[in-house]
């Protein structure tokens, strides 16, 4: 079903202007996601805000993992952190991990932002992001000395398969007891099984649609997809059990194919007793905020990152 | 890369062995760049290549003035910053490996006591000198000993520099710290390492150099106040050492009229 007649028109004209993404040939859509990203041009490096790139220790057997991590630069003494993890459906990555995303946040919220480069499927199928992700997430708190950041007030935040990662990691920081403030969702691509009622709407070839969706998650899980053997970590809309999660802000679309399984996890969460904030944007689809970051609804969701942000970090 | 790097840069000097190695992998562990210095070029190579990127190794003799400034001037032109300096290298009368329960005065020569003097007074000297320039340093911790508190018979000339160490320590205090550079003293006992002689490792018991690193990481990042510490044993811990005052000191260097 169509559904490029229902979203805002603030979006129409750059959703027909950026390149196609489709799955069915990976070189080619990260071709043109680097294409969109050209689009955008070169952005100059936020004058405030160092930044500086670590290869940090990982699980054993793996790489080191490759992370980029942000600080405004006349901060003195403990900030809040935020462990940042980009989306890109788990395949598509550029060069360039949220550089001006990341800067913003650690400037405007005066924290440290480490942002996750995750290795991508195919070549890297789950759990090799998870790992990622879980690495930057003990280097930061290990590393609170080194680079100023007061390990009891860490959160963890990403958007669409990067959302997804912040859950999983939300989990695993439970499982292992590691100390987690926040996890802070912004449409997260949770569920490998797409039996959602959202999951079937959006077809669009100009959207993130049903067939990518499937598409991605085969890359991630490999041989596991489809079967009963999904972990948690992967798809954390297959965990039983929500209790003990750190507090979560849930931000997503009204047309995002997402909507329903965040609309779920928003709920399961509150029946475990977890702290929810949650904020469903009107006539948006997916990335809405990325295709048109001056929108109404765009603004919205920024500033609803910010407040969510700050209200965790108290200040 | 802008400039400067998040993460704060260490340096530590005798980084290939012993108590410098150990700290390095201790402040690697806690998110430091770790920039270690060594004249021992293979060990240092190894060591580094297993800590793996940022963290860098180069070869440096401490008793180079201008080797210091060179060293300094190229941590800064890399990461941007050099927070925490650790004085660590140092040598004893008697070559590494060499029986101690001899006649230290056989070893007392013009000769060892220069190469002794020269590496862990002068090291240290130098290495204050080049780095308390740098914008943005905070920390400098000097490796001394517990021959800088009480005399080491077998070893005369690293009692002496060890003294030393940490009198240009505890009279540079003040200074320093008018430049936002604090100053510290660590003062270890017996460690498990190859500068401590053979016939005293099979004599007494002596601690893991982890503990030496976990104290220099630990004075690093806290701001309880030394200058000096003593880390004996891993039992007893870090801990401040008192510096005793001179009785009737008090008074005595005021120059008034009724003196």
């Amino acid at each position: 079903m169509s559904v490029l007649n229902r979203v805002d028109e603030e979006y129409l004209s750059i959703i027909r202007q950026v390149p196609v993404i489709d799955l069915t040939d990976i070189d080619a859509a990260r071709a043109a996601i680097k294409a969109v990203f050209a689009m955008a041009g070169t952005v100059e490096p936020h004058p405030e805000v160092i930044r500086s790139d670590h290869s940090i220790p990982n699980v054993p057997g793996a790489p080191d993992a490759r992370i980029r991590v942000y600080r405004p630069r006349n901060a003195i003494g403990e900030l809040p952190g935020l462990v940042w993890i980009q989306g890109g459906g788990y395949v598509l990555t550029t060069a360039n991990p949220d550089d001006q995303w990341c800067e913003r946040i650690a400037h405007d919220l005066q924290c440290v932002v480490a942002s996750v480069i995750w290795r991508r499927a195919p070549e890297h199928p789950f759990p090799a992001a998870h790992d990622d992700c879980y690495a930057t997430l003990k280097w930061m708190i290990a590393s609170e000395n080194a680079i100023g950041v007061n390990a009891d007030l860490i959160a963890v935040g990403g958007a669409s398969s990067g959302g997804g990662a912040a859950a999983a990691l939300a989990l695993r920081a439970r499982d292992e007891g590691l100390p987690l403030l926040h996890q802070l969702l912004i449409y997260p691509m949770l569920d490998d099984r797409n039996t959602t009622r959202s999951s079937h709407l959006v077809t669009d070839l100009e959207l993130w649609n049903r067939a990518n969706n499937i598409l991605a998650w085969q890359a991630y899980l490999g041989d596991a997809y489809g079967t009963d053997g999904v972990s948690p970590y992967a798809a954390p809309a297959r965990a039983a059990d929500l209790s003990g999660l750190a507090p979560a802000t849930i931000l997503t679309g009204e047309l995002d194919l997402f909507v329903d399984e965040n609309i779920e996890y928003a709920q399961r969460l509150l029946a475990a007793d977890v702290s929810v904030e949650f904020h469903l944007y009107p006539a948006v689809h997916h990335g809405f905020d990325v295709h048109n970051p001056n929108g109404r609804q765009a603004k919205r969701l920024l500033q609803d990152r910010d407040d969510a942000l700050r209200r965790a970090y108290a200040r | 890369m802008v400039g400067q790097s998040v993460a704060k840069v260490v340096l530590i000097t005798g980084a290939a062995t012993g108590i410098g190695a150990a700290t390095a992998r201790e402040f690697a562990g806690r998110g430091f760049i770790v920039v270690g210095a060594d004249v021992d070029a293979g060990l240092g190579a190894s060591l580094f290549a297993e800590l793996g990127a940022p963290h860098e190794f180069h070869v440096l003799d401490v008793r180079d003035a201008a080797a210091w400034a060179a060293i300094i001037d190229a941590v800064v032109d890399r990461h941007g910053r050099l927070d925490v300096l650790h004085l660590n290298a140092g040598v004893m009368m008697r070559p590494k490996g060499s029986p101690i329960m001899d006649d230290p005065l056989d070893w007392f020569t013009p000769e060892t006591y220069a190469k002794v003097r020269s590496v862990n007074l002068d090291g240290v000297a130098f290495g204050i000198m080049a780095g308390m320039n740098v914008q943005g340093l905070s920390r400098i911790i000097v490796t001394a000993s517990g021959a800088a508190l009480l005399p080491l018979d077998i070893d005369p000339c690293y009692t002496a520099t060890k003294y030393g160490v940490l009198g240009l320590s505890l009279a540079l205090e003040k200074p320093l710290a008018e430049r936002g550079i604090r100053i510290d003293v660590i003062c270890p006992g017996a460690i498990d390492t190859s500068l401590t002689a053979p016939d005293v490792r099979e004599a007494i018991r002596q601690e893991d150099p982890s503990f030496i690193a976990r104290s220099v990481a630990t004075i690093a990042t806290s701001e309880a106040s030394g200058p000096v510490w003593m880390a004996f044993t891993e039992k007893e811990g870090l801990q401040r050492y008192e510096i005793p005052g001179l009785p009737g000191m008090a008074g005595a260097l005021d120059v008034t009229d009724e003196a």
